[in-house]
C-alpha cells in the first residue's frame, strides 16, 4: 500500500487540499479560489477569507479524497500549513487538520508555507518527487518574496527576503494606482507587453549594500507620484494615454524584476548552488521568466520553473514537504497553533 | 465502554471553552471539561476533546451527534467549533446541531408563568460586539419557557437603552424591574450601570455563563425535532458583516452622493 498524505493549505485566500502517494505521485490537487469574494475590495480581506475557508474546507477535502480515489481510513498522515499567513485563514485549515488527525488517529505534520514553495520545484515533470537540490529557490508571490538555499528536503536556509512589500503585493498596488483591477499581477503583465520598459527609470532599491534582501515600497510610491504627481495634482489616470500607461507598467515591471533576478543569481553564486528554482504566483510573470532564463544561461545555472499548478498557493507542495517531514518524525501534537509571522532571517530548519 | 450513542457538545463562544460528552438517549452527562481564558481555543480544544472522550472510555466512533454553540461570540472560537463539526460530520457521518449561544443563557434564566408576566416582560441576552455595540436577542415568556421574539442583531448600548427601556405610556419614567425588561449576558454585565439606570434588571455573573447541561438538552431537543444540519448549514452565527463590507458600502454611497445619484 502506498504512503498517503492528505494535505491542507489555507494560508491566505485559497482553500486547498491534495493527496500525495509515496511522496511523488500527486493523486489530487484541489484549489478553491476566493478571488470573487475579494475582487471588489482590491485585495484580500482577512475576515472574509476566514469565513470563506470555513464554508469550503470540508468540500475541498472531500473533493481531493474523491479525486484521488482515497478514503479517510486510507490516509496515513495529515499535513497542514501552520504559517506564515493570515492567522484567521490558517486557523481554519489547522482546525480541520487537527480534527482529522484526532478522529483518524493519524500523525499531524505542520508544514511551513514558504519552505513548501521552496521545494515545490520537485513536483516538476517528468520525475516528480525527485530532489532538485542543492539549489537557490526564489519564492515570489503576493505575500512573500524570499531567497532560500535548499540543501535537501529538510534543510532550507533563508538567504534574503523583502523588507516591506512582497513583489505580488507591489503588483496589486500598482494595478490599483493604474486602475486596472485585481489581482494586479496578470493585468500589469498584460499591459506591460505593449510598453517600453526603459521609458521611465523607476528606482531599484537595495536595503543593505551586502544583503540579499529586497524592497519594493519605494518603487510603488515612485509609480504613485509619477501617475498622480506630488500632492496628487491629478485625481485619476484619466490624463494618461493607454500608451503612457503601458510604458508605466513596463517600466515598473522592469524595476521590480531586475533586483529579483540580480539577487537570485548573486545568491546562487555565493552559496555555490548549480541551479535556481522559482516558485510562487509571480513566477507566472512573463518578464521575470524571460529575464531569469537569460541571466541563468549567462551564469551557467540550471533554471527550473515550477509548473504553474504548483506555483500559486496549493496543497500538493504542502503534501510533498509534509511527506518528508513525516518520514523524518517531524510531527506534532493536537495543540498545533497557526503562526502569522515569517521565519527569522537566516534560520535553518535542518 | 459505554456503547450508547453519544453526543459531544462544544462551547467556544467565549475565549476559554467548554465541552461535554452526553448520552443521546437521556442527555445524561458522562464527562465535561473546561479550559480557562488563558488557554486559547486554537491550542487547547482538540487535546481537551481527545482527553474528554478518553476519560469516559469512549472513542470518536461512538459519537453519533455533535453540538456546538453557534454564536454570537468570539469569531475565532466559533470558526474552530464549526470547522470541527464539519469535519466530524464528514468523517463520522454524525449529526450536527447548532444552538445559538443566547438560547443557552436564556434557558438558564427563570421564566415567569405567562399569566404572571407583564406586557413588557422581555429577556434580552446581550453579547459583546465591541466599540459600544452588543449582539442582542430578545425573548418573551411562553408556556415552554423563554421564546425568541426578535432574532439576534447588533445594536449600540445607547440604542438598546433608548428603544427597549422606553415606557409604554410615554411618561419618560423608567420601568420598574418587576415585569420589565431583564438583561443578561456578558455585555449586560459590562454595561450594567447604563442598563440599570434605564430600568433594566441586570442578571449576575451566573446568568452570563453558558451551562453545558443546557447546551446538551437544547441540542438533543433539536435532534429529536429533526433540526440536524446539512453540511452547508454548519456555520458560525456571526450576526454582523465584516467591517470591510461596511466600509465598502459607505464608500460606494459616498461616491454615489458625489455623482448626485
Amino acid at each position: 500500500m502506498p504512503d498517503i498524505v492528505l494535505a491542507i493549505e489555507t494560508s491566505c485566500d485559497e482553500t486547498a487540499a491534495a493527496v500525495l502517494a509515496d511522496g511523488r505521485i500527486v493523486r489530487s490537487n484541489i484549489v478553491a479560489s476566493q478571488e470573487s469574494v475579494h475582487t471588489r475590495f482590491g485585495g484580500v480581506v482577512p475576515e472574509l477569507a476566514a469565513r470563506a475557508h470555513v464554508e469550503s474546507i470540508r468540500g475541498i477535502i472531500e473533493h481531493a479524497l474523491h479525486t484521488a480515489g482515497v478514503t479517510y481510513r486510507e490516509v496515513d498522515a495529515v499535513a497542514v500549513t501552520d504559517g506564515p499567513g493570515l492567522v484567521g485563514s490558517l486557523l481554519v485549515g489547522v482546525a480541520a487538520a487537527r480534527t482529522l488527525a484526532w478522529l483518524l488517529d493519524r500523525p499531524l505534520v505542520p508544514v511551513d508555507h514558504i519552505d513548501a514553495h521552496a521545494v515545490s520545484a520537485a513536483l516538476t515533470p517528468p520525475t516528480p518527487g525527485s530532489p532538485r537540490w542543492p539549489a537557490v529557490a526564489l519564492v515570489v508571490s503576493g505575500g512573500h518574496t524570499s531567497l532560500y538555499h535548499v540543501r535537501d528536503w529538510l534543510n532550507v536556509q533563508l538567504l534574503g527576503q523583502t523588507t516591506d512589500d512582497a513583489a505580488g503585493e507591489a503588483f496589486d498596488k500598482v494595478a490599483a494606482i493604474l486602475e486596472l483591477g485585481y489581482p494586479g499581477g496578470p493585468l500589469v503583465d498584460r499591459l506591460a507587453r505593449d510598453g517600453n520598459p526603459a521609458a521611465i527609470h523607476f528606482p531599484r532599491t537595495r536595503p543593505d549594500g551586502d544583503s540579499l534582501d529586497f524592497s519594493f515600497s519605494g518603487l510603488k510610491t515612485a509609480v504613485l507620484y509619477h501617475v498622480y504627481g506630488r500632492g496628487r495634482k491629478y485625481g485619476s489616470v484619466a490624463h494618461l494615454s493607454r500608451a503612457q500607461l503601458a510604458d508605466i507598467a513596463a517600466s515598473f515591471q522592469a524595476a521590480l524584476v531586475e533586483p529579483l533576478v540580480e539577487r537570485t543569481i548573486e545568491a546562487a553564486q555565493r552559496v555555490g548552488a548549480p541551479r535556481v528554482v522559482v516558485g510562487g504566483g509571480v513566477a507566472a510573470n512573463g518578464a521575470l521568466r524571460s529575464a531569469l532564463a537569460g541571466a541563468c544561461a549567462v551564469a551557467g545555472l540550471e533554471l527550473i520553473l515550477t509548473p504553474m499548478a504548483f506555483c500559486t498557493d496549493n496543497a500538493a507542495m504542502i503534501a510533498l514537504l509534509g511527506h518528508h517531514l513525516w518520514k523524518a518524525g517531524r510531527t506534532c501534537d493536537l495543540d498545533l497553533e497557526p503562526r502569522s509571522g515569517l521565519r527569522r532571517p537566516a534560520r535553518s530548519v535542518g | 465502554m459505554d456503547t450508547a450513542p453519544l453526543l459531544l457538545a462544544i462551547d467556544t463562544s467565549a475565549v476559554g471553552g467548554n465541552a461535554a460528552l452526553a448520552r443521546v438517549s437521556d442527555g445524561h452527562l458522562l464527562a465535561a471539561t473546561a479550559y480557562p481564558r488563558e488557554q486559547r481555543n486554537g491550542a487547547a480544544l482538540l487535546p481537551a476533546l481527545r482527553d474528554l472522550l478518553r476519560s469516559a472510555n469512549a472513542a470518536p466512533g461512538d459519537l453519533t451527534a455533535l453540538a456546538y454553540s453557534q454564536g454570537p461570540g468570539s469569531f475565532t472560537g466559533l470558526r474552530i467549533a464549526a470547522t470541527i463539526a464539519r469535519m466530524a460530520q464528514s468523517v463520522l457521518n454524525c449529526r450536527v446541531l447548532a444552538v445559538p449561544s443566547a438560547d443557552v443563557l436564556a434557558a438558564a434564566y427563570p421564566c415567569p408563568p405567562v399569566s404572571a408576566a407583564g406586557p413588557g416582560q422581555t429577556l434580552l441576552v446581550l453579547f459583546d460586539a465591541r466599540l459600544g455595540h452588543a449582539f442582542i436577542t430578545e425573548y418573551r415568556p411562553s408556556a415552554a419557557g423563554w421564546q425568541e421574539s426578535e432574532p439576534v442583531r447588533m445594536r449600540t448600548i445607547d440604542e438598546i437603552v433608548a428603544t427597549l427601556s422606553a415606557p409604554a405610556d410615554g411618561s419618560g419614567a423608567p420601568r420598574s424591574p418587576e415585569g420589565g425588561p431583564i438583561a443578561i449576558g456578558p455585555a449586560a454585565l459590562r454595561h450594567r450601570a447604563s442598563l440599570e439606570a434605564a430600568g433594566f434588571l441586570v442578571g449576575d455573573e451566573s446568568a452570563a455563563t453558558p451551562r453545558l447541561d443546557l447546551l446538551v438538552s437544547l441540542a438533543i431537543d433539536r435532534l429529536r425535532t429533526g433540526r440536524a444540519l446539512a453540511p452547508h448549514e454548519i456555520v458560525p452565527l456571526y450576526a454582523r458583516r465584516a467591517e470591510a463590507e461596511d466600509v465598502y458600502e459607505e464608500r460606494r454611497a459616498a461616491a454615489r452622493a458625489r455623482r448626485g445619484e
